[in-house]
């Protein structure tokens, strides 16, 4: 516990600037709202959101967590599926050929463009989400692990040959822990972009999730809990990042003991 | 060209940089295949896992420790098991890395992760050790204690050693056959029996009988050049 307050107060130390910096403009955005210089309904003010969050804190939670497990869902999915096509690809130049092309065109269909089909298609439910999770986080991830496999070292795979090492065991041993930290690469990257394809799919089709919470609470002018859904998004896909880049740092490091 | 390595010998390869050494230890080691003619160890010419093979750079794993390093071999093989901690603690004992082993290679000097990259070397399961300049990046000291602790390590273990260097010095010490490599031709010239009896001391470097065999193969280097 100790361990954790002197971790906190360091990284305090660290980042102070820029947690006054934040505080400030917090203040400020208050004053703002007491003084009644912008009307509520237009910026809440923080208490407003926070007080919002706090009264309607199950109906919160509630949606979160739909838009929770249609992002990690996706973003698994994509994960596994990135690496296995990834693999795939490096290991052979007629499937790398024949499924590149494919990959990268998935990548240029604006996902605004394919979304409402396939909400058509899937129905307004979870599945039409993890979909377009999938298909926004796929791209990095594949390309992350097809770009690191190409980093090889002849030496040391010459070395692992001599001691009677086979291919798996080459891929094993050295391809794929040399790979690693380009596939961190692509999987923070997608991190993020994952809870974007969230949001984008539940604002065009669904009936719950944060994303379906800012776009029926606009037009009603409850900017309060539109913030409030901001909020939680901003800090589920921080959470997010972090998770990875802490997974990244356990496993990713080539050289150790620095 | 036809050349037999003999079983429990060091035979050390000598010539002039470029003359296609190195070539030969990833012919011989089975990384390449010849174009022509064959290479065998024992009776088949399926080579890849029989021979160890240290190469210039040391080539350590950096995300491994230094013990996984030095067992990469025995795991590779799938016969970890069979092998005892005190075999390989006690050869490490001998290069003087015994309280590294749970190191990272990044935290040992140049020197020391050359021990560590010779103790895998000998503890694969191989008859034949093929070493391609393993010492070229060490300094003049650094090299004699490593000298000195191959001659140690020899004792214990019984096998072949090829060995590929242009230090002369480094192949009187450490061999009891020196060949002489022809550049660009396909012939080895001047064998050269070492007869220094083992396990040989720094001191041997200043004895008459090394300097004189450094003065012949010195002599030998020159008429190969102007071949």
């Amino acid at each position: 516990m100790l361990k954790i307050i002197n971790k906190l107060f360091n990284y305090f130390l660290e980042w102070y600037m820029a947690i006054i910096i934040f505080l400030i403009l917090i203040v400020i955005w208050q004053l703002l709202s007491n003084f009644k210089l912008i009307e509520p309904w237009l910026l809440p003010s923080p208490i407003d959101i926070i007080k919002e969050l706090i009264n309607s804190k199950e109906f919160m939670i509630y949606h979160t967590g739909v838009t929770a497990i249609e992002v990690i869902s996706g973003f698994l999915l994509a994960i596994v599926l990135g690496a296995i096509f990834g693999l795939m690809m490096n290991l052979s130049k007629v499937l790398q050929k024949s499924l590149l092309p494919y990959i990268i065109a998935s990548q240029v269909i604006p996902i605004f463009a394919l979304a409402p089909i396939l909400i058509v298609w899937f129905g307004a439910g979870f599945l039409s989400k993890i979909i377009v999770v999938f298909l926004i986080s796929f791209f990095p991830i594949v390309i992350g692990v097809f770009d690191g496999l190409k980093n090889y070292d002849t030496d040391m795979e010459n070395l692992l040959k001599t001691m009677g090492a086979n291919k798996i065991q080459i891929y094993l041993r050295l391809r794929i822990k040399l790979a690693l930290p380009s596939l961190f690469s692509g999987i923070k990257v997608s991190s993020v972009s994952s809870v974007i394809g969230a949001v984008v799919a539940e604002w065009i089709g669904s009936k719950a999730g944060l994303g379906w919470i800012m776009k029926v609470s606009g037009p009603l002018f409850q900017t309060d809990r539109v913030f409030a859904s901001i909020l939680l998004l901003s800090i589920f896909a921080s959470i997010l990042f972090y998770v990875v880049k802490l997974l990244e740092i356990n496993l990713s490091k080539i050289n150790k003991g620095v | 060209m036809s050349f037999n390595f003999e079983e429990n010998k060091t035979t050390t390869i000598l010539g002039h940089s470029g003359c296609g050494k190195s070539t030969l230890l990833k012919l011989i080691s089975g990384i390449i295949d010849p174009n022509e003619g064959t290479i065998t160890v024992g009776n088949t010419s399926d080579r890849l896992g029989k021979i160890a093979y240290m190469q210039q750079r040391d080539l350590l794993f950096n995300w491994l420790t230094v013990k996984e390093n030095a067992i990469l071999p025995l795991r590779i093989k799938g016969n970890y098991k069979d092998f005892s901690d005190s075999d390989v603690l006690q050869k490490a004992k001998i290069l003087g890395i015994e309280n590294v082993l749970d190191y990272y290679p990044l935290q040992l000097s140049g020197g020391m992760k050359q021990r560590v990259a010779f103790l895998r070397t000998i503890l694969q399961d191989s008859d034949f050790i093929l070493l391609d300049e393993p010492f070229a990046s060490l300094d003049a000291i650094r090299r004699l204690e490593l000298y000195n602790w191959i001659e140690n390590i020899k004792e214990k273990i019984n096998k072949s050693f090829i060995l590929v260097t242009h230090d002369i010095e480094e192949a009187i010490y450490l061999s009891d056959i020196v060949i002489i490599m022809l550049p660009g031709s396909n012939n080895f010239i001047h064998v050269k029996n070492i007869t220094i009896p083992h396990p040989r001391k720094n001191s041997i470097i200043t004895s008459q009988k090394f300097v004189k065999y450094k003065k012949q193969l010195l002599e030998d280097l020159q008429n190969v050049k102007n071949y």
